[in-house]
């Protein structure tokens, strides 16, 4: 987490399930961190960068 | 790997070899080892010789540590970005490609698959390394590979500039 004028710059990084639309995901990821953030802390927060780290296949 | 890199891998490269031959050399019994004795003494024998030497084994030392942190830094650093207005993201390259594979190996006719990606500013390109059944048509199955792993990497992944999807097949079973 890095603080700026604008707001924090959060830093996740993630490991999605196979299947998962990750455009979507990431999407509604950095929508909840970042209300629940604004919300808890009293924070705006600038942006919410992710890192998918991998893909979790299921095991066939 | 940029230019100067090269050059000194290269360098240092020949400078292992070197090594390595005089080492076997002396093992086999060609040289007698007062012969690598004697050329490391002489490199003492005076300051120049003595300086030219440091310096080289100084450059050496340097590149053994330094190159297998900056692969570890280039391994750990390759990923896609995506357009996101909310925030960078970035997705590794070794997800995508063992993502690639997995949904590849679901077609019918693909035997074994490999993928590689490569990310510039003007898009992705996928480098596919297929073993192919002889039993199905390949151009078939190239095209159908093809559209497989562009449609999933545009709508799963969210890669949107997808270039160029380069098959090679490597083996027909």
């Amino acid at each position: 987490m890095k603080d700026s004028q604008k707001g924090l710059d959060i830093f996740l990084a993630l490991i999605v399930e196979e299947g998962t639309l990750i455009p979507r995901v990431v999407e509604e990821v950095q929508k909840k961190v970042s209300e629940e953030v604004q919300r808890s802390l009293g924070t705006s927060v600038a942006r919410v960068n992710i890192k998918i780290k991998g893909i979790k296949f299921s095991s066939k | 790997m940029r230019f100067y890199q090269k050059i000194i891998v290269g360098v240092g490269f020949v400078a292992l070899a070197a090594f390595s031959l005089g080492g076997v050399l002396v093992a086999v019994g060609v040289f007698s080892r007062f012969v690598v004795v004697a050329a490391l003494s002489a490199l003492e024998q005076d300051p120049v010789t003595r300086l030219v030497s440091l310096a080289v084994f100084l450059f050496l030392l340097g590149m053994s540590i330094y190159f297998p942190f900056s692969f570890r830094r280039k391994a750990q650093k390759a990923t896609v970005g995506l357009k996101n207005p909310l925030g960078q993201v970035e997705i590794s390259q070794k997800a995508i490609s063992e993502f690639i594979q997995r949904i590849g190996k679901e077609l019918e006719g693909v035997e074994d698959l490999e993928a590689g990606i490569k990310s510039s500013e003007e898009g992705v390109d996928v480098y596919l390394t297929l073993s192919a059944q002889a039993k199905g048509e390949i151009p078939r199955l190239i095209d159908e590979l093809q559209t497989v792993v562009k449609n999933y990497l545009t709508s799963t992944i969210g890669i949107e500039n997808v270039r160029e999807i380069k098959v090679k097949v490597a083996k027909i079973l």
